[in-house]
């Protein structure tokens, strides 16, 4: 097989990314521990030089010539949406996490190089075609995310979030790869486009269903959905803040693309089949996410619930997939909350780099005395998260539960109604917290790398949640397989 | 574990009480037959009382 030039320049967003790894490792060598702000605009550089060479590709590259590389990659408005997204999450990281890795006596050179090649296997995840590169793909992001999550290796929670990361990612990959191998056994194809058009009959379709929900219980792990979130609170909790920042948003988004993408184009055939599951995980995940969250004295652990619980809401949208609102909104819904759960953890990561545990509720008391603008951000990230509206959580849950309802599961969106309102209350005593509560302290300022990450996340979600219809007219042509 | 089941009552009721307080509100301004702002003025009342309901659980459960 050959590939041709114009294949290989679609490949340069990713490639260029690979490089900008390189460098920060090698530069990492000579920089010393005082200079290392430094490396992280340089890595804030290498993502925006990314974001401009996708545009490029964008605009350049015609992409209606399906999947390339031996059908192994493809870039549909679907994936171009998705790489944006992610490169925003990267960048968002790296400017928080440049006063937070300046302060911990830990080398900042590799972090941020881990967190590119991070980067660089999610943008391979979005734009697989075949089940074995969105494999490879996934395997990239999520070893380079258990390096991230043991970072701090000389503190006892980080070692160990790292460790039950691993051994539980591992399990899940196996069990993702074991459903690949059944479906291929069964179809004797790997490409998305083939298996949809590949009958399937007699035994061999219940083998097939058989791999199918492995490869989905494979996936509901990576997107922490309920039974397979076990993980995330401990994980979220020991990591380095701004990588469970990261944690909550990044990964988890490549991981609904991929499940949108093999679900919606390799087996809409087997919706009956896989719809029910993913109903009954989508409830229970709402529950289980939202009451778990009401029980947290600890922020980040609660956090962590929270973003469970946002797994389930976004689960709505891969079963309303038939419906025109099932794919807008998942993609809307993703974006916002790549702004408003970033920006969240955003003001937990301020009050840390300010010198506060920032583990309990109490660590927020009179933060509106202290810093107002932190305070008053923070309550739009709460607000949009429990979808209040003007917010951009508002925007997605709307076109979710809409979803919800056309595909006929109507239960579920008032279910989802219902876990919604439930989850005022914990977001709601943090925002008490911030403006009835007794300030303890001086007045807090933050990095202007920090700051600008904070103002970034409130902008986004204002914007979506005020004026959706510019980002919903651009949405509506990103349907995977849609070039 | 009594006192853990009794927040997660009371955190769910506190949040419940957001959707049905100012529903209830809303219909029972227009039970009065007034015109809509009765209505409207029932469904901002409503949502006072739920946020009301709210901060005084927050307060006490923060003691």
């Amino acid at each position: 097989m050959i590939f041709s030039t114009s294949d290989w320049a679609l490949l340069a967003p990713e490639l260029l990314l690979t490089a900008g790894g390189l460098i920060l490792l090698s530069l990492a060598v000579f920089v010393p521990k005082a200079k290392e702000e430094f490396l992280g605009f340089l890595t804030v550089l290498a993502v925006v030089a990314t974001a401009v060479v996708l545009a490029i590709v964008a605009v350049a590259a015609p992409r209606s010539q399906g999947p390339v590389l031996g059908g192994m990659f493809v870039l549909d408005n679907f994936a171009l949406f998705f790489k944006f997204v992610i490169l925003l999450t990267i960048g968002l990281t790296v400017l928080a996490s440049i006063t937070y890795v300046g302060q911990a006596p830990y080398p900042g050179g590799e972090y941020y190089a881990l967190l590119l090649f991070t980067g660089v296997g999610m943008l391979f995840m979005v734009s697989g075609s075949n089940l074995i590169s969105i494999y490879v793909a996934l395997e990239l992001m999520a070893l380079a995310s258990y390096v991230l999550a043991g970072y701090f290796k000389g503190e006892v929670r980080s070692t160990e979030a790292a460790l039950k990361y691993f051994i539980l990612g591992a399990f899940s990959s196996g069990v993702l790869l074991y459903g690949l191998s059944l479906v291929y056994g069964v179809s004797g194809k790997m490409g998305l486009s083939d298996l949809a058009q590949t009958p399937v009959t007699g035994d061999g379709r219940q083998l097939m269903v058989l791999g199918i929900l492995m490869l989905l219980a494979g996936l509901l792990f990576k997107i922490a959905a309920v039974p397979f979130h076990v993980w995330t609170p401990d994980v979220y909790e020991g990591s380095p803040t701004p990588i469970t920042a990261f944690f909550s948003v990044g990964p988890k988004i490549a991981a609904y693309a991929i499940l949108a993408r093999i679900f919606y184009v390799g087996f809409p055939r087997f919706y009956a089949d896989w719809g029910l599951i993913i109903a009954i995980v989508s409830a229970v995940t709402l529950v289980w996410g939202n009451v778990a969250a009401l029980l947290q004295t600890n922020v980040k652990r609660m956090l962590a619930y929270s973003s469970i619980a946002h797994a389930g809401y976004a689960l709505l949208g891969v079963l309303g997939f038939r419906t025109g609102y099932g794919l807008w909104g998942i993609l809307i819904y993703l974006l916002a909350y790549a702004f408003m759960n970033f920006g969240a953890f955003s003001l937990v990561i301020f009050l840390e780099t300010r010198g506060y545990a920032a583990e309990s509720v109490s660590d927020f008391n009179g933060l509106a005395r202290r810093n107002m603008p932190a305070a008053v951000t923070m309550l739009v990230f709460l607000l949009s998260l429990a979808g209040i509206p003007p917010t951009a959580g508002f925007i997605g849950k709307y076109y979710l539960f809409t979803a919800a309802m056309k595909a006929g599961y109507a239960w579920l969106a008032v279910l989802a109604v219902l876990a919604s309102a439930v989850s005022l209350f914990y977001y709601f005593r943090i925002a008490a917290a911030m403006f009835f509560s007794e300030a303890a302290g001086a007045r807090l300022r933050a990095s202007y790398a920090l700051a600008a990450a904070v103002i970034i996340c409130g902008a986004g979600t204002l914007i979506i949640g005020l004026a959706p219809e510019g980002i919903l007219a651009v949405l509506k042509n990103c349907v995977p397989g849609g070039y | 574990m009594s006192s853990r089941y009794a927040l997660v009552a009371e955190g769910t009721q506190a949040g419940l009480l957001f959707l049905l307080a100012p529903v209830a509100g809303f219909f029972l301004g227009k039970w009065l037959g007034l015109g809509p702002i009765p209505a409207y003025a029932g469904a901002v009342l409503g949502l006072a009382a739920a946020f009301w309901n709210l901060l005084r659980l927050i307060a006490r459960i923060s003691k």
